[in-house]
């Protein structure tokens, strides 16, 4: 696949997850829409974002405050280039598909990060401060139940991993990883209830000084990041392409829309998770259930 | 295999970046801006790990530093609180001191690097990968061994410290400090 | 058509995102407003295109409504709702009538804002730095230390001990009157560290007048039906519950709950109880509310109502009634005394509200000066729990997370018309 191919490819997966994730969303909410204003509910609200100017502050890090939003759909696009989307690659795959995905979702603390801090106000530092708390305490998790994915392939390559499932998908092998993955993801994500840096309890949070063009980028940022999560996802655990008779980008997009879908129902009903009680339940209670998928994941490949 | 021209010009490039946001990170005036400059030095580094075909160590290297760079930016912030580089400051101290040093050991790293001569010692098969799990648990078994050991004690610590008694009550109680009264007592 | 006119077609008929500023007697009205269709009433005024300015506020809340107006981006416009004159910031439309008839400007009037058919307001404050610049040399820096006087106008943050016995630096902050966590009115200046607030200073309470007197306050002077007391407790409690569920995450059910507000009529208790189910299912007990905000057992919770229920004191003045004692009245008690305590609390008395508004046919309360209104006891002549409650925040909200303030600042349901004023405005 030449790069502009891959590009294509990648661009429009996360620009239609993101319409996807947007539609669900706006029906999750409770108001009185209906499936058509649903459907375009994601247009008519980024042409009102685009009309809007973008607001400033009082001595704000502007350089900083437009890199982030352009960090973050960055990384959520070199996250989705490590996964094979309609088949095996004929060139090769990424030899490191899994650690470049596991770098780019690291990286996205320092996005979230930069954004919270540019504005030179106080809710979006407590954001980034929150989630700068999130990401520490769930990170070992997140990149030990991926991994696992890898012992039983005996790769770090996400097209081999997929190969290695045309017996048996993962899930059914270790369900705990996919859990587990499910719950740090959405947090990595910043979704459902795992949004503290955004959180009502916050006026917004990190986005409560944005407005305009980048709000809309923002926006479009995280959606991204919940589809490039939910590609992995099913990549490693869902057998990816695999599938009797659809063609494999079909199997794809179905079982990413799946994942998608699942992470959306959680994103209104559940209440929000306090910060202390979330750095407790990843290091206390997700940091070992993680070793003991690690340990069960390299017990049944031997 | 013999690397091209891209790989030379790629190398190069990253290494005058590495290079340049390293002196950056001491011309800047705000503190987070400092910390994610040297992010960006690592990057870079980790960049040309994955040109030399060491694809492993160049991205666990980045993957690393995104949060160890925002725990600096975070300890820089909790003691000088100040959002967005409010009061901007200056960075560096005891200048003269600390450009001789920098210069003197770039001098002698340069001059080791070009002068001395390193083994060739091709690694043990294709998949840097492979190569790397060889050689952990094989030659390098002791080292990592030991390292794993403390890592594991490090997040037996965490666990420990997250949890939920603090030093004077519970962690939902905001675990404050009791107030001590002393009562001094007068001759009577 | 242009890129601009282009996006104003597809942008005009979308949702309606409304900042509202909430006076004296329009608290239940906004409850309503955000089941209007086509309106989206936001958190943060930057995200909004029509200010909307209910109810009656004082003069010192001129300034923060300025502020307000000025931070809202893009095309904006201002939309006055029910309030009398003097008024607090130029309004393009004022409106006197329900809920429909204000959606129906709102939208109208975003429509014509954003297809340019009407100009978008100007700022209403100069745009200038609040503080001058005041460092010396060049970036400030070249005075004493690593930086020179003061840039900005403001001094470097004091250090002061957290916790833990670590020296870390406070960032002394004003959050408030229109901070939609709040109480609107409600302006605090806290010490933050990080997210943990170290001190707290009730600055000011005074923007919100008093909207005219609800049914409470009519009941101090004279009996009432106990069903329309019933009833209006049950409605400021649901109505609590949803903002309590909206500050928590959980939209879905808080919609459910303004609709409920709005539905509910004498005896459909089955309603609260399956609302209750659905708050259960959410997970708020374990996510957000356990063990959150109980209060030191020498803080003074009697005639505060829920909150002293919540904390198993059956201190109820309807107890004392004989047209309650008639319909089998027992005041109801949690044992917890943490937010999720008072949660349930608030639910269970909606729901006993509901069932004795059903059982009271046509028997008449209070009257004699003193009333049990769904934030507490009122009597003629002494402080509201309101008060009674503010006079209380700088020692309990010490030491908290940011988070966990807010939700303990909402559990204690601060009536900011009864401050000071000593009337509930219910």
């Amino acid at each position: 696949m030449t790069a502009l191919g891959i590009l294509t490819q990648v661009t429009l997966m996360l620009v239609g997850g993101a319409y996807v994730l947007a539609v669900a969303d706006r029906l999750m909410g409770g108001s009185s829409t209906g499936v058509r204003s649903a459907l375009s509910y994601p247009v008519r609200r980024l042409s009102f974002l685009f009309l809007q100017p973008m607001s400033t502050t009082e001595r704000p890090d502007f350089a900083v405050w437009i890199l982030a939003p352009a960090l973050l759909a960055a990384l959520a696009a070199v996250g989705a280039v490590a996964v094979p989307i309609a088949g095996p690659s004929p060139g090769g795959d990424i030899a490191a598909g899994l650690v470049l995905f596991g770098a780019a979702m690291l990286v996205v603390l320092v996005a979230v990060f930069m954004f919270g801090w540019a504005p030179n106000s106080v809710f979006p530092m407590i954001g980034g401060f929150r989630f700068a708390a999130m990401v520490l305490s769930i990170g070992i998790p997140f990149s030990l139940v991926v991994l696992t994915t890898a012992i039983p392939a005996e790769s770090l390559s996400v097209g081999v991993i997929v190969e290695a499932q045309s017996d048996l998908w993962f899930v059914l092998v270790q369900p705990l990883g996919l859990v587990i993955y499910l719950i740090t993801a959405a947090a990595i994500a910043f979704w459902g209830p795992f949004d503290l840096p955004e959180g009502s309890d916050l006026a917004g949070g990190i986005v409560a000084e944005s407005s305009g063009a980048r709000l809309a980028m923002w926006r479009f940022g995280r959606a991204a990041l919940m589809v490039t999560v939910s590609l992995m996802g099913q990549a490693v655990f869902l057998g990816g392409y695999l599938g009797p008779v659809l063609p494999g980008w079909l199997w794809t997009l179905v079982k990413t829309a799946v994942l998608l879908i699942l992470l959306a129902l959680t994103g209104r009903t559940m209440a929000r998770m306090r910060i202390q009680r979330f750095v407790w339940f990843g290091w206390v209670v997700l940091l070992p259930l993680a070793l003991v998928d690690v340990f069960l994941s390299g017990w049944l490949a031997l | 295999m013999s690397p091209g021209p891209l790989s030379y010009a790629l190398i190069s490039i990253f290494g005058i970046a590495a290079v340049v946001s390293g002196w950056l990170v001491f011309r800047t005036d705000s503190m987070l801006k400092a910390a994610y400059w040297l992010m960006g030095s690592f990057v870079a580094v980790g960049s040309m790990l994955v040109v030399v075909d060491a694809q492993f160590l160049g991205l666990i290297l980045i993957l690393m530093m995104s949060g160890e760079m925002t725990i600096m930016a975070i300890f820089m912030i909790m003691f000088m609180m100040n959002p967005a580089g409010l009061n901007p400051m200056v960075m560096v101290h005891q200048h003269r001191t600390s450009i001789m040093a920098g210069v003197g050991s770039f001098l002698l790293l340069a001059w080791v690097g070009l002068v001395a001569e390193f083994p060739d010692r091709p690694a043990p098969s294709a998949d840097p990968t492979v190569g790397l799990g060889e050689e952990l648990l094989g030659r390098s078994m002791l080292i990592f061994e030991s390292a794993g050991v403390a890592l594991l004690a490090v997040m037996i610590g965490a666990i420990a410290l997250a949890a939920k008694r603090g030093r004077f009550g519970d962690a939902y109680d905001g675990s404050i400090e009791p107030d001590i009264d002393i009562e001094v007592e007068s001759a009577a | 058509m242009g890129l601009r006119s282009r996006l104003a077609h597809l942008a005009k008929t979308g949702e309606v995102p409304v900042f509202a500023v909430v006076g004296g007697g329009y608290r239940s009205a906004i409850h309503r407003l955000r089941l209007a269709e086509g309106i989206h009433v936001v958190a943060s005024p930057r995200h909004a295109a029509v200010l909307l300015i209910a109810g009656t506020l004082t003069e010192t809340a001129t300034e923060s409504v300025k502020h307000v107006h000025d931070q809202m981006a893009g095309p904006r416009v201002t939309v006055g709702w029910g309030h009398p004159e003097p008024t607090v910031v130029p309004m393009r439309v004022q409106v006197t009538g329900d809920v429909s008839e204000v959606a129906a400007v709102i939208r109208r009037e975003f429509h014509d804002v954003v297809t340019g058919a009407i100009p978008p307001e100007a700022p209403l404050l100069p745009d200038v730095d609040a503080v001058e610049w005041r460092g010396v040399g060049p970036y400030g820096h070249g005075g004493t230390g690593m930086t020179g006087g003061t840039p900005y106008g403001r001094p470097l943050p004091l250090r002061a001990p957290d916790r833990d016995g670590l020296e870390l630096d406070q960032l002394p902050v004003a959050v408030g009157p229109w901070f939609s966590g709040f109480p609107p009115g409600l302006v605090l200046r806290v010490s933050l560290q990080g997210d943990v607030v170290q001190e707290v200073e009730v600055v000011s309470t005074d923007l919100v007048a008093a909207g005219p007197a609800g049914v409470f306050a009519q009941a101090l002077q004279e009996p009432r039906l106990i069903r329309d007391l019933e009833m209006a407790r049950a409605r400021h409690h649901l109505e609590w519950m949803a903002d309590a569920l909206l500050i928590a995450g959980v939209d879905r059910v808080a919609v459910r709950a303004e609709r409920l507000a709005v539905a509910i009529g004498p005896g459909d208790v089955d309603p609260v109880e399956r609302l209750m189910r659905a708050v259960r299912r959410s997970l708020l007990r374990p996510m957000t509310l356990r063990k959150v905000g109980v209060l030191a057992p020498d803080v003074q919770v009697t005639g505060l109502g829920p909150v002293a229920r919540a904390a198993e004191l059956p201190d109820d003045r309807r107890t004392s009634e004989q047209g309650y004692r008639d319909i089998g009245f027992r005041p109801v008690t949690q044992t917890a005394g943490d937010a999720w305590a008072r949660f349930t609390q608030r639910a269970a008395e909606a729901a006993q509200a509901v069932g004795l508004a059903g059982r009271a046919g046509d028997r008449r309360a209070f009257g004699n000066g003193e009333v049990e209104a769904p934030d507490g006891l009122h009597r003629v002549g002494e402080p509201s729990p309101a008060d009674t409650v503010i006079s209380m925040l700088d020692t309990i909200l010490t030491g908290m997370e940011w988070g966990d303030l807010v939700t303990m600042v909402h559990s204690l349901d601060i009536d900011m018309e009864s401050v000071s004023v000593g009337n509930p405005a219910v």
